[in-house]
């Protein structure tokens, strides 16, 4: 079984900081793999321990400083890693995104043979757009299961738990097929050090526009970003600090009852 | 004047999500009088058929086909939602950020070469008449204000929770058009089984949420927390700290990595405030927190701050919440 696991570098909680055009400065920022992706990652990961013959191929779509991601991933067990990266690419919208991801894939089976599955993370903690699986399957004519929890092998297919709030639901999807991951409730893993030595000599691939035959398209629409800020960060709320639990609550219910929430 | 159409989803039973009720608010909000329209799947005799018109949609089309949407739906629906885009031309496209709408809508998007605005929280004309779609980044940290560039139509999600459903009108046309389902679901997607269906939390489209931290102390916060909510109508959350305590299930989880909600009210008990659990709901329409720790991080995104213990402020609530709404 052959796994792609696309992964994006997103920036760390701390530090961030926006460019004139209201984006995200990534070259200026320390970064962590998105935690949804390392989900996907783990998943991928599951399936390798109980069958050695799965190949697991890392892809992330970013600057030079996204090897660092593509890195954790090898020491995490992928095999190979590639990094799509150009300057066409900055500012890739989710649409530009799923459009290059696909060619890439293509471009990455014509090596390593067809992927079986492409597992990404549900949505990403920058963006959190939760746009790219649901487009990148329609760019790939793959069927798609979104916010899965585990996924185990069957003969042709793959039976996946996937998170809704009705219940959890358990499906069998026919391979191939893209699934997107979000967090369950064990840990993922942590890299082995040997493999951390290791990640450090493997060569990572880097692809660019060109190499996977990707122009930017036009679309319709185009989303154009007027403001963007930091949210103001405290409010002055209402103190409420009677002796009394009961005083302290009858305040408040006068207080929800002028805000029309009683 | 901007035409509109909303995707209206249903449950089981036929009956909107409240989510997209919601969304006919924000669409009177911004279609400058223009046509209000919601395409339904589902039978001329459902529920949400009456609900919509009510609400005041005034042109309906119904697709007949299965009344609750499930995952090997999601294309087929993306298609036929996506084919009323080419027929006629519509300004906007709504969905609601249920699970379901955050699938459909970039599917839909992709189909038609569309960009899309995800979780949007607020929208607003300006004077030119261009739709400024309010939003926000990196769990809440980032407030975003964007528009469209180009002509085709704006596809956009909305989180649940943020809007109040128009007021119901008895003397409303609504123009009904039924189509017949030429839909086929993707036979690559099989539902083998549906585990614990025994309680139902949406938290996302819930009005009211009471949650719990570390300082309910475990069960007989909870059992508190849970009268609270139910007093309200409301449903149960809780922080990280309380969920790794093993006191509260997973699926309670408010947070980045729980649910991401913006209730109406947000009654906050015995929680710190730590940054993962703001992100989850520093949206919320109206915040209480109460708690013994004057200095609690909480404070900083609420309304109103109870210092004060839990389990002395809790019960007097509770009997007063309940006497007002009886």
């Amino acid at each position: 079984m052959n796994i792609l696991v696309c992964v994006k570098y997103v920036p760390g909680e701390v530090d961030l900081e926006l460019n004139n055009a209201h984006h995200l400065n990534r070259e200026a920022m320390a970064g962590v793999i998105n935690p949804f992706d390392l989900y996907a990652m783990e998943a991928a990961a599951r399936l390798k321990d109980e069958d050695d013959s799965v190949r697991i191929t890392a892809l992330t779509m970013g600057p030079q400083g996204a090897k660092k991601a593509l890195k954790e991933c090898l020491a995490l067990g992928a095999e190979d890693a590639y990094l799509l990266t150009d300057d066409v690419l900055i500012g890739a919208d989710a649409y530009d995104t799923a459009k290059a991801l696909a060619k890439a894939v293509k471009t990455i089976e014509r090596t390593k043979g067809a992927f079986d599955a492409i597992f990404i993370g549900s949505k990403t903690i920058d963006g959190n757009t939760s746009q790219l699986a649901m487009r990148l399957c329609e760019e790939l004519g793959l069927p798609a299961l979104t916010y899965a929890l585990t996924a185990t092998r069957r003969e042709q297919s793959l039976e996946v738990l996937v998170e809704n709030d009705e219940g959890n639901r358990v499906y069998d999807i026919k391979l191939p097929a893209v699934l997107s991951f979000t967090k369950a409730e064990f840990n993922t893993r942590y890299p082995e050090i040997v493999r951390i030595i290791e990640s450090e000599h493997t060569d990572i691939p880097t692809l660019s526009a060109k190499d996977i035959g990707y122009v930017k398209e036009s679309k319709k629409t185009a989303i154009h970003m007027e403001e963007a800020g930091f949210a103001p960060t405290e409010k002055q709320g209402l103190m409420i600090e009677e002796k009394l639990g009961e005083d302290s609550a009858k305040k408040l219910v006068g207080v929800l009852f002028e805000e029309h929430l009683l | 004047m901007k035409n509109i159409l909303i995707y209206g989803q249903t449950d089981e039973n036929g009956v909107l999500k409240r989510g997209c009720l919601e969304l006919i608010s924000l669409a009177q909000k911004i279609s400058e009088d223009g046509k209000i329209s919601m395409v339904l799947f589902g039978d001329e005799s459902m529920t949400a058929r009456k609900q919509a018109a009510e609400h005041g949609i005034t042109h309906l089309i119904i697709i007949k086909d299965e009344k609750e949407i499930h995952m090997s739906l999601i294309k087929p629906y993306g298609k036929a939602i996506k084919k009323i885009l080419d027929e006629e031309y519509f300004d906007v496209l709504l969905i609601s950020a249920t699970p379901v709408g955050r699938d459909i809508a970039p599917y839909v998007a992709n189909l038609g070469g569309y960009a899309m605005m995800s979780h949007c929280l607020d929208a607003h004309l300006t004077k030119a008449g261009t739709i400024v779609w309010s939003g926000a980044g990196f769990g809440g940290t980032l407030r975003t204000k964007a528009t469209f560039d180009g002509e085709g139509t704006q596809i956009v999600t909305v989180r649940p929770g943020l809007f109040s459903v128009p007021e119901p009108v008895t003397d409303t046309t609504c123009e009904v058009e039924v189509r017949e389902s030429v839909l086929q679901p993707d036979d690559l997607l099989s539902l083998i089984r549906i585990l614990k269906k025994s309680e139902i939390i949406d938290l996302e489209s819930a009005e009211v949420v009471v949650a719990g931290g570390k300082g309910t102390g475990g069960e007989r916060g909870f059992a508190l927390i849970r009268d609270l909510a139910d007093a309200f109508g409301g449903v149960v959350g809780a922080s990280r700290q309380a969920v790794d305590r093993g006191w509260i299930g997973h699926e309670h989880l408010v947070g980045q990595s729980g649910k991401i909600i913006s209730p109406k009210l947000y009654i906050a008990c015995g929680i710190a405030g730590y940054v993962q659990h703001l992100t989850g709901m520093r949206d919320s329409g109206f915040i209480v927190s109460i708690n013994t720790d004057p200095r609690a991080l909480i404070y900083d995104v609420s309304d109103v701050c109870v210092v004060g213990d839990m389990f002395e402020v809790l019960p007097p609530l509770i009997t007063e919440v309940k006497k007002i709404r009886g």
